[in-house]
């Protein structure tokens, strides 16, 4: 459902669409500074086949089925013509949540061998403007490097 | 996209058909709602539900109400029938029509960290002009454009 406060953040964000495997997705990302850096919070909103053979097949193919959107966060950097999407990397949050060295919420998956970040939004963002500038946080694995054409 | 588990309930009907009803999230929503059952569970800030009780702790919640049919939600239940296969003819003529399967996760996405709530938020938002145009990224053409900006919002209509 969307509120009022999501229309005002939505209306400041940005619509990132590609074709990929003859679908074309659409994800919204939305900026925020914290400190001198800028972060980028990317959600999936949608996606359909290019050729819809008919018009359910495109339906609701995100929030239908087992799946909930959850947000990916990276370090946003411009230089020159290229735009660097930094991904946190899971595996150094994993290791310092096994530590006990990070105090953020999640919950653990042992299902899907995953973790899924349940901080609020603010306590997110205080995790990011502390520990954002440390380089340990990314690895190029999880480097996504756009050139402008 | 975050997988998660859909609970549903399997009933043979006969040796060649069965019934599955999936459970209401609604239902359980009220419960918590009106503090009726104590189960690990996260609100997101959109206010959505997501249950992240151990299975132990689910699988009690299943024995107390699986009998309870306003537990079930009618609109996602359905039949199957088992398939006789001897009266199916392969149609070489029928062409696939749609393409692979999607990625929830859209493949660079799949190793990230992921996080239930959204980073930003309105009243922290920020823009950047050198975000919009058009992009490369290995084989990809990626399109980033401004979301066009609207006065009206309607708070009972899902985004899509």
């Amino acid at each position: 459902m969307i509120v009022k406060e999501d229309s005002i953040l939505y209306s400041n964000s940005y619509v990132a669409e590609f074709i990929r495997n003859g679908y074309r997705y659409y994800m919204i990302c939305s900026l925020v500074k914290l400190g001198k850096d800028l972060f980028a919070n990317i959600e999936p909103v949608g996606g359909k086949p290019v050729n819809t053979p008919t018009g359910n097949d495109s339906d609701d193919l995100f929030s239908g089925g087992s799946y909930i959107t959850s947000n990916s966060i990276a370090k946003l950097v411009f230089n020159g013509n290229e735009m660097e999407f930094r991904f946190i990397d899971p595996g150094f949050i994993r290791e310092q949540l096994k530590k006990g060295t990070l105090a953020i919420k999640y919950e653990k998956d042992d299902l899907f061998e995953t973790d899924l970040i349940t901080a609020s939004s603010i306590d997110l963002q205080h995790f990011l403007a502390k520990y954002g500038k440390d380089e340990r946080l990314y690895n190029k694995e999880n480097t996504v490097t756009l050139k402008k054409i | 996209m975050f997988p998660c588990i859909v609970f549903i309930r399997i009933r043979f009907t006969n040796n060649s058909s069965f019934d599955i009803q999936q459970l209401d999230a609604g239902y359980l929503e009220n419960l918590i709602k009106n503090k009726k059952i104590r189960i690990r569970h996260e609100v997101t800030e959109d206010g959505n539900y997501v249950i992240t009780a151990p299975t132990e702790e689910l699988q009690k919640y299943i024995v107390k109400y699986s009998d309870i049919p306003e537990a079930y939600n009618n609109d996602h239940s359905a039949s199957y029938n088992k398939i006789n296969r001897s009266s199916l003819k392969p149609n070489h003529n029928e062409q696939e029509t749609v393409p692979g399967n999607i990625d929830h996760n859209a493949d660079f996405f799949s190793s990230c960290l992921t996080s239930l709530n959204r980073l930003a938020t309105y009243s922290t938002v920020s823009t950047d002009n050198r975000m919009t145009g058009n992009w490369q990224f290995e084989d990809l053409q990626i399109k980033i454009e401004s979301i066009p900006v609207s006065d009206f919002y309607k708070d009972d209509t899902d985004f899509y």
